[in-house]
């Protein structure tokens, strides 16, 4: 297993009302998981949990990950000790960061998470080398290296700069939340190309989507349905292409 | 020697009766001085320091560079790109606005005059500014006059390096007279080793088309207070002023800007940024006067601040002062903090806590540090920007508190 999430209960810190109500999954190297449901049912805030956001307080379960081939409890874990671990969060809004420039700050990351792993750093140079093809394959242009960090950028070359992120971290669990929305038909299948080719069955992939148009390039094994901070309905992709066809409601008066 | 001893002592050496008889040292009402904690950063008995002695200077710009020790010449380079005069204080030709400026003179036995010539071109020149008031010695000020000539231009770093307790007190008086087409690009620094404090008094005259840039960082004194004035005199004259200051423990800073524009078609750009966490306290008035008749004048000011802490606390004050209609001036002010979201999303891509609010400060001052052209003088501002704040304990105190 990689990801192992039990009963899972969050809330923000000035709120009684929690926002995840007993969340339960587990996640296996090599599987695609997607997450669907309506707005505001809870799916960003699985993600950030998972990740570490400080906003969330659990109150109840544990997040397990695979450390070493162990599963542990990262409770503990700071968000950058997770990444450092190998969780990435692709975010549904990436944060501009006006005055740090985005090739200083994806190597300062690729550095960090190297040197926890005990992989060698990278100078400037070499680390251009090594994003060229990624960058290239991403149908990126170059020049948003030189740019300060997803400031000025559309939202779809957001996204994009989202995945290459991804691409330079390559994690074990990459948390992609709604990394197709803002992308247009033919950004979505490059995106989609891009992560299919980091897909290894050493990684696990978890899509958060309203849209059936990102399964058809990348195939989920499991399909989950959050509502209301519970995951009311999990199924195969057949899922997916049935809420499509009927929306929430069924599954909604079904839970009810 | 007792305040009182050295208005009188002043009034016999300089004949400034009328002045100083009148209002001496700046009060609470004097303008200016609203929020400035005058008491507190003047020792009550000043102590003139004697002692003259040699010292380290920082490690860059060392080729060419004039050295002062206790306001006296120690050193300065041999170079035809400039000449270094030392002149009796009667011939420091200023009319004083109060006696805190005055005062600066009124230590002092000889200013000294830099002269560049017409048609000069120096990269780095530095002027390093030390005293040690450790001692009983609790005072001590340095002045000079600097001339460049026409269509000379000029870098130059003045470092102003100090040693004392909290009861030493320096001041600087200097002058600029920047001569037609000529250009100045001025970096200055203090630092002290305890929570010394600095009165810096500039004024600056401009001719036409010459161009007057400083960019300032202030970190680690006790109380600064940098009174700037610039007077842009003929037209085309142009002015930048940026000033960063990192503020933490109960430091003070207070920039108190004075731009006159005197001729048609000058320009004129502050923009303070403060980076303030614990005690600390910044003060940031911006003054701009337009002229009558100095039509076409475009003028532009700005106050920003982040504060890292709730206790910290800042001043802002634009004072605008127009005399004809053709003028453009624009002015704003802000307080805020670092954002939560991009400190996570830095941490979400693996850069620790303490890293993150590095780079976060970093960013936010390099709005001023990116107009430091020359790069080892801007890693050198900036190192010391990283010093100045233990953000390692910052990371672990926030990391602390999220777990309760
Ligand atoms: N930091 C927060 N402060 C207050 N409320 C929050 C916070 N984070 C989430 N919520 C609330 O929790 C609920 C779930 O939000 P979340 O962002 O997880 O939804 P979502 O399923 O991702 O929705 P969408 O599909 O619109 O992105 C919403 O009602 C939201 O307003
Ligand atoms: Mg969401």
């Amino acid at each position: 297993m990689i990801l192992n999430v039990k009963n899972i209960h969050a809330k923000t810190e000035d709120s009684n009302e929690a926002i995840l109500k007993g969340i339960n999954l587990q996640i296996n190297p090599g599987e695609v998981h997607a997450i669907m449901g309506p707005n505001g049912s809870g799916k960003s805030t699985l993600s950030k949990v998972i990740a570490g956001h400080p906003d969330y307080e659990v109150s109840e379960g544990t997040v397990e990950f695979n450390i070493n081939g162990e599963m542990k409890d990262i409770a503990d874990l700071e968000p950058d000790e997770r990444t450092k671990e190998g969780i990435f969060l692709g975010m549904q809004y990436p944060v501009e960061i006006p005055g740090v420039s985005n090739i200083n700050f994806l190597r300062e990351s690729y550095n960090a998470v190297c040197t926890h792993q005990g992989a060698a750093t990278m100078e400037e140079e070499e680390f251009r080398r090594f994003l060229s093809p990624k960058i290239e394959k991403l149908e990126m242009d170059g020049r948003f290296l030189d740019r300060d960090v997803n400031s000025g950028f559309s939202g779809g070359e957001k996204k994009k700069n989202e995945i290459l992120q991804m691409a330079t971290l390559n994690p074990r669990l990459a948390l992609l939340d709604e990394t197709d929305s803002g992308l247009d038909i033919d950004a979505l299948k490059v995106v989609a190309n891009g992560v299919n080719s980091l897909k290894s069955k050493f990684n696990a992939i978890v899509l958060v989507t309203h849209y059936q148009r990102l399964l058809d390039y990348i195939e989920p094994d499991f399909v989950h349905v959050i509502y209301k901070g519970q995951i009311i309905k999990s199924g195969d992709k057949s899922l997916a292409k049935e809420l499509e066809e009927r929306g929430y409601d069924w599954l909604i008066k079904d839970y009810q | 020697m007792t305040l009182t001893q050295i208005q009188s002592d002043y009034i016999k050496h300089n004949g400034a009766e009328l002045y100083l008889g009148k209002e001496g040292f700046p009060k609470k009402n004097t303008e200016g001085f609203r929020f400035t904690p005058l008491k507190k950063m003047m020792p009550e008995k000043l102590v003139f320091s004697t002692t003259h002695q040699d010292f380290t200077p920082s490690t860059l710009w060392n080729d060419i560079s004039i050295k002062f020790s206790g306001g006296k010449l120690i050193s300065s380079s041999d170079s035809t790109l400039f000449k270094v005069e030392e002149l009796d204080k009667d011939q420091f030709k200023l009319e004083f606005k109060n006696a805190l400026e005055a005062l600066s003179v009124l230590r002092i036995s000889k200013f000294y005059k830099i002269t560049v010539p017409a048609n000069t071109k120096i990269e780095n020149l530095k002027i390093e500014n030390y005293s040690d008031l450790s001692s009983e010695n609790n005072f001590d000020a340095c002045c000079f006059h600097v001339e460049i000539g026409e269509n000379s231009s000029v870098n130059l770093f003045e470092n102003t390096q100090l040693k004392g307790t909290d009861q030493a007190f320096f001041t600087t008086l200097s002058l600029f007279h920047i001569e037609r087409n000529a250009s100045l690009k001025h970096f200055t620094m203090s630092n002290a080793s305890e929570q010394v404090s600095l009165v810096n008094n500039r004024k600056v005259f401009l001719k036409e088309s010459s161009d007057y840039k400083n960019i300032n960082f202030d970190g680690g004194l006790g109380h600064n207070r940098n009174d700037i004035e610039v007077v842009l005199q003929e037209k085309f004259a142009n002015t930048n002023l940026y000033g960063l200051y990192a503020l933490k423990e109960n430091q003070f800073s207070d920039n108190f800007i004075n731009v006159h524009h005197q001729a048609a078609e000058t320009t004129s750009n502050q923009l303070f940024k403060g980076i303030l966490k614990d005690k600390s306290r910044a003060v940031f008035t911006g003054k701009v006067l337009v002229d009558a008749g100095a039509n076409l004048v475009n003028s532009s000011q700005l106050n920003k601040n982040i504060l890292l802490d709730n206790t910290a606390h800042v001043q802002t004050e634009p004072q605008l002062e127009v005399y004809t209609d053709d003028v453009k001036c624009g002015h704003g002010a802000t307080v805020g903090q670092l954002s939560e979201e991009e400190i996570f999303y830095l941490e979400s891509r693996g850069i620790s806590k303490e890293r993150a609010f590095q780079l976060l400060c970093q960013a936010y001052a390099n709005e001023i540090l990116m107009n430091i052209n020359c790069s080892d003088l801007k890693s050198f501002f900036v190192d010391k920007l990283y010093g100045h704040f233990d953000f390692s304990s910052m990371a672990k105190e926030l990391i602390e508190s999220n777990k309760k």
